[in-house]
């Protein structure tokens, strides 16, 4: 499993990780090349299905990434998406997909050096993990 | 500013020079509904911006981030660009103007020239010159010159009219019978911004060696050649002999702050950034093994957070720091390496050798400044540079003439923005009152694309080094063109002024493009640009996605080259996905309220409400204390050694008397709602809380910072223990007395540590002023100053010196061992130790005076945020939209923010911030209405239950449930936050942009092949 990268999705918010990403860059910053980052207009905005989706089409594992707390654009956006992320973990252990795989992460737009840091711990941990094993499945049913 | 007097009739500014400067006050200008003239000597715009390979603190090129700013309101086309133009007289007086200007042949009718360069090589005497720069009418820029159409012009010193050019030049663009022509133009304003030259480092050939050997460059020149459109075609070579260079030294203060003949007194504040941003850049991206030493005196980052840039450099990135005094630099023939010599901290002789030298060199007066200022009718001051005082920082002597960037001195990027913003708010000042704008009715109807299969045109644009090093373009649009719905891939470089977008336009007519895919920079950057441009070719905003393949993929993966292509690749797929289920958005256009709140009655808040007031609505003044002035009541001398008191005391007047400006204080801001154009903010007043909500259309935030308190080296256990604001009040109260006997400061106190790791910007120039004051009371006083890195930019260095002369002694100390302060009864004594002596010292002090900084006022400041929906950077902060090319702009639309809760600021700074601010707000207040077209959450009646979870969801409680029995949001109010969407059971509301399906299709495209 030693050559095992991982695709992680983010779904970062707007206003603090997508523009934390940004500054990441411009930092001259590396994360894994596996993680995906979609722009959301605030992490209120993922739903549940959206990380099912992403975890159906094979990413192995999901980032959900908003403000800090207290710091949502929208007042309390990300602590919906929080509230909807534990729900997720919840209906993913349940079906043994693992819970573990989809995160909820909080950084504010001049993070740059978290959101690095964060991505690359959490691929890190998705590495340890292992592949989404849907994509067995996947594989096993072609 | 304006005088009472005067017309005010005009709507015209002209603008003294096209450097970054110039171009910034222009087009803020322009896009305030002013006409500009922008003159320049040379052939082309630009000034040293295109110079440069890269800028910090972000290490990018940020041409591209600005020049997109000069297209986005078509504004650009009140600007009129007169390269090769200079004034010859200024006649009239503030308001009415009448300017002579003459302008220079080319020789080359730009209309024809395709900057085919046959001339260039056809040309035996070299008469043809090619100006790297910027011209508004096309797109420029020193990596990408062979995108300058423009720009080649004939010196005719050189021309012996031999024919030879005109031979070669098929499309017949030479006309050797060009002569010169003078206009006259009527202006109300004039702004200064005609820059600063590189200082040549021929007088010192003797030390440094420039000149005599090859592999002495200035920093310019390393610039240069680390460029891909250098001499060397990007390869990391020196001159001499080609060889790679693996051990390089960057020597500091080369020609500044020295008294020797040839240089410059002063320092020139910048100089320390470019050389750790050319070292950390050659490390990067040339030689990762490469030993990097900067020589230096003391290390200067004095901008916002840079001194968080220098750690990195040190800590991190391995770039080595000597502090020393270089003197020469010599060339050994046997081995061909450089010898530098030094002495070093401790009075020591040091040698080293090196394959390159880099002189940080400094920055000079233009060679013509006596020469313009007379024609211009203004004072220099010292060394050649504008003469601009502390609270009036960027007027100059004559009424209606302004001055920004490096013609009032160095300047860092940041800094001449933020002049040139100023400059422009005060140039606007002294015109009629604006006209108002109507940018809607100027653009093309929008096309009606329903029932149409999409056309999706994919541009990269920009596609500079720092993407085409990483990702491999041809393989990506290679990947592109076989899309679903990809009928045209094209590469657009570079985008300044109007053609890159031009181009882009064209391509949407042409191939009847549909939809737009943009391949390059992050949406949050650049999607507003290239959002009103495809709106300018009829498609509706709605119409365009971005894949970030540079802050997302090419900078963040430089590692892996492979990978990052691949990314790229996905990255596109995913934003065609996207696009393809695009569906228009339509406009909502609302009334502009012209009405501003400035929050802060400092220094930067009354400049700010004073640069508004009477150029759009009334100003709304709001301070939390009971009298305006701020953090400035406390100081009783400026910088430049100046009172304070009467020119505050004459702001506050100047305030107070304004009919514009309602000033509420004794008044905090609670809440705040809307958006640009139609804010909504809640204040209360006085004791009794009184609320009451101002309508406004912009916001400008001016709440400042507070001071350190500290609790470092007794303080509040000795009344012999005091800050630098306390000492000033004792020097202004003439009571000093004994207490002026023996004084030592220590600097750095509560700033550069693990608490605090920014600098506190100001503190050793205020030192050097308040001991220059005790010398002035008490000639014999013994004062010591106890430092790290004696921060002195521009002519305070001068103030360092004269100081040193009159006898304070500065000691530096070294982080690791601080001084030590003890008591023993009524005797206090600090013991420090002196490196060149190399040995501990003792002093009993009558006064030890800390300097601490002015710091973030953490809880209001994060308050503030709240209430503003804004971030807090690095310090607590407030975090400005784009540190380099947006310094007093926010991420949030409409709100502006300037003065100490940005970063420390001198008072010169919060004036210019304050004025700067005012400045910007004006480019919207112009608006007389307000095209909205973010998206907005829409319900679809026939699937709503009336469950009332949205309106129970929405933070702000927008949606009710209308008539006919279903929810309904207001498009004017909504924010476009998506939560209501999420949460619907039934799936009956959908934000535009993100619907569920189009989230999906993004989601299969970004996983494509992983399964």
């Amino acid at each position: 499993m030693s050559d095992f990268e991982p695709v992680v999705v983010v779904f970062a918010c707007d206003y603090c990780a997508y523009t934390a990403a940004d500054v990441a860059g411009r930092m001259n910053l590396s994360y894994p090349t596996g993680v995906r980052i979609l722009r959301v207009p605030c992490t209120g905005k993922v739903e549940p299905l959206y990380i099912m989706q992403a975890l159906q089409k094979g990413a192995d594992g999901v980032m959900v990434a908003g403000c800090l707390v207290g710091d949502c654009h929208f007042k309390n956006g990300n602590l919906r998406a929080a509230a909807r992320v534990k729900r997720v973990q919840t209906m993913l252990d349940d079906i043994g997909i693992g819970g573990e795989r989809v995160a909820m992460v909080n950084v504010s737009a001049g993070q740059g050096a978290k959101f690095a840091e964060i991505a690359t711990e959490f691929s890190k941990k998705i590495g340890e993990m292992g592949p989404n094993p849907i994509k067995q499945g996947a594989k096993a049913a072609a | 500013m304006n005088q009472e007097n005067s017309q005010r009739t005009s709507n015209s500014v002209l603008v003294l020079g096209g450097g970054i400067a110039g171009i910034k006050a222009s087009y803020d200008l322009a896009e305030a509904g002013r006409q500009v003239y922008l003159l320049e000597k040379k052939p082309a715009l630009g000034g040293f911006l295109p110079l440069l390979d890269r800028q910090f603190p972000t290490n990018d090129c940020n041409i591209c981030y600005l020049s997109p700013d000069a297209d986005k309101a078509g504004g650009a086309r009140t600007v009129q660009a007169m390269p090769l133009t200079k004034l010859v007289s200024l006649e009239g007086q503030a308001g009415d103007f009448n300017a002579k200007v003459l302008t220079s042949p080319r020789f080359i009718n730009v209309d024809r020239c395709n900057a085919c360069g046959a001339c260039l090589a056809a040309c035996p005497q070299g008469a043809i010159s090619f100006t790297p720069g910027l011209d508004t009418n096309s797109p420029t820029c020193l990596r990408y010159p062979q995108a300058t159409p423009q720009a080649f012009a004939i010196d005719m010193s050189k021309c012996d009219r031999c024919g030879e050019c005109i031979k070669v030049c098929a499309p017949e663009a030479i006309d050797l019978d060009q002569k010169e022509v003078e206009q006259s133009l009527e202006v109300g304003s004039v702004v200064l911004a005609s820059g600063g030259e590189l200082w040549d480092p021929a007088p010192m050939e003797e030390w440094y060696g420039h000149g005599r050997f090859p592999d002495v460059l200035t920093s310019l020149e390393f610039e240069q050649l680390m460029s891909a459109a250098g001499p060397t075609g990007g390869k990391f070579q020196r001159p001499s002999d080609g060889r790679h260079p693996k051990r390089i030294g960057w020597i500091q203060c080369a020609g500044s702050r020295t008294t020797k003949e040839g240089g410059n007194s002063y320092c020139s504040s910048i100089c320390c950034m470019i050389s750790m941003k050319e070292a950390i850049w050659a490390m990067e991206h040339f030689e990762k093994d490469l030993e990097a030493t900067v020589f230096f005196m003391d290390m200067r980052p004095m901008g916002k957070d840079y001194e968080l840039y220098y750690q990195r450099a040190k800590n991190e990135l391995g770039v080595n720091f000597v502090r020393c005094r270089p003197h020469t630099v010599d060339y050994k023939e046997e081995t061909g390496d450089l010898r530098m010599s030094y002495v070093d901290d401790h009075g020591s002789l040091g040698e080293v050798d090196l394959d390159l030298v880099v002189l940080g060199v400094g920055f000079c007066a233009a060679s013509d400044a006596q020469e313009q200022a007379a024609v211009l009718g203004i004072e220099l001051g010292s060394h050649h540079f504008v003469k601009a005082d502390e609270l009036a920082p960027v007027s100059t002597t004559r009424p209606g003439v302004y001055a920004c960037g490096m013609a009032l001195g160095p300047q860092d990027i940041p800094g001449s923005l933020t002049q040139a913003s100023a400059a422009g708010c005060m140039a606007s000042a002294d015109l009629a009152a604006p006209r108002a704008l109507r940018r809607e009715d100027d653009l093309p109807k929008e096309k009606d694309f329903s029932g149409q299969d999409p056309r999706i045109g994919v541009f990269f644009v920009d596609w500079g080094r720092v993407v085409q090093e990483v990702v491999d373009s041809k393989t990506v649009e290679e990947a592109t063109a076989k899309l679903d719905g990809v009928v045209h891939v094209e590469r657009l470089e570079l985008s300044y002024g109007q053609d890159g977008l031009a181009a882009l336009e064209k391509a949407i007519g042409e191939h009847k493009i549909n939809r737009v895919v943009v391949a390059g920079y992050s949406p949050r950057t650049h999607g507003r640009i290239f959002a009103e441009a495809i709106r300018k070719a009829g498609l509706n905003r709605a119409y365009l996605e971005m894949a970030n393949i540079r802050e997302q993929d090419a900078l963040v993966h430089h590692d892996d080259p492979k990978a990052a292509t691949d990314k790229a690749v996905t990255l596109v797929r995913t934003a065609v996905a996207g696009v393809r289920q695009a569906k228009p958005t339509p406009s909502l256009t609302l009334p502009f309220n012209p009405d501003a709140v400035v929050v802060g009655g400092g220094v930067a808040g009354m400049s700010a409400a004073l640069g508004l007031a009477g150029q759009g609505g009334k100003v709304y003044l709001v301070e939390r204390s009971r009298e305006l002035g701020g953090l400035a009541n406390q100081l009783a001398r400026t910088l430049d050694g100046r009172p304070v008191a009467p020119e505050l005391a004459e702001l506050v007047e100047k305030v107070k008397a304004n009919p514009n400006i309602e000033i509420l204080t004794d008044t905090l801001v609670v809440d705040h709602k809307g958006q640009v154009g139609s804010f909504i903010t809640g204040v209360q007043t006085g004791p009794g809380m009184f609320y009451r909500q101002i309508n406004h259309g912009v916001t400008i935030l001016a709440t400042g910072a507070r001071r350190y308190e500290p609790t470092e080296y007794l303080y509040g256990q000795d009344p012999k223990v005091m800050t630098q604001l306390e000492m000033e009040k004792l020097l202004a109260s003439g009571e000093g007395g004994d207490a002026l006997d023996t004084v030592v400061m220590i600097q750095c106190v509560g700033s550069r540590n693990d608490d605090n790791p920014t600098c506190g910007r100001i503190c050793c120039r205020s030192a050097v002023k308040n001991a220059l004051w005790i010398k002035e009371q008490k000639p014999d006083a013994q004062v010591f100053v106890l430092y790290r890195d004696m921060r002195m930019p521009f002519t305070s260095e001068d103030a360092y010196r004269q100081a040193r002369e009159e006898g304070v002694l500065f000691v530096r100390y070294s982080p690791d061992a601080p001084p030590r302060v003890s008591k023993d009864g009524d005797t206090m004594e600090v013991i420090f130790k002196d490196h060149i002596l190399d040995r501990e010292l003792s002093v009993e002090p009558s006064a030890l005076v800390l300097s601490v900084p002015q710091i973030a006022a953490d809880e209001d400041t994060e308050e503030l945020c709240e209430i503003f929906r804004l971030q807090q950077g690095p310090g607590g902060f407030l975090l400005e939209d784009h540190p380099k090319v947006k310094p007093v702009d926010t991420p949030a639309p409409g709100v502006f923010a300037a003065g100490s809760v940005l970063a420390p600021a001198s008072l010169a700074e919060a004036r210019t911030q304050g004025l700067a601010a005012a400045g910007r707000a004006l480019t919207m207040v112009s608006q007389m209405s307000l095209v909205l077209d973010t998206p907005v959450a829409k319900v679809n009646g026939d699937r709503c239950a009336a469950c009332l979870i949205c309106v129970r969801t929405c933070p702000y409680g927008i949606p009710y449930i209308n008539a006919d029995g279903y929810s309904e949001i207001d498009p004017a109010q909504c924010l476009g936050c998506g939560v209501c969407a999420a949460e619907c059971p039934a799936q009956a509301i959908q934000l535009p942009g993100y619907e569920d399906d189009r989230m999906l299709s993004r989601t299969e495209a970004l996983l494509e092949g992983v399964l």
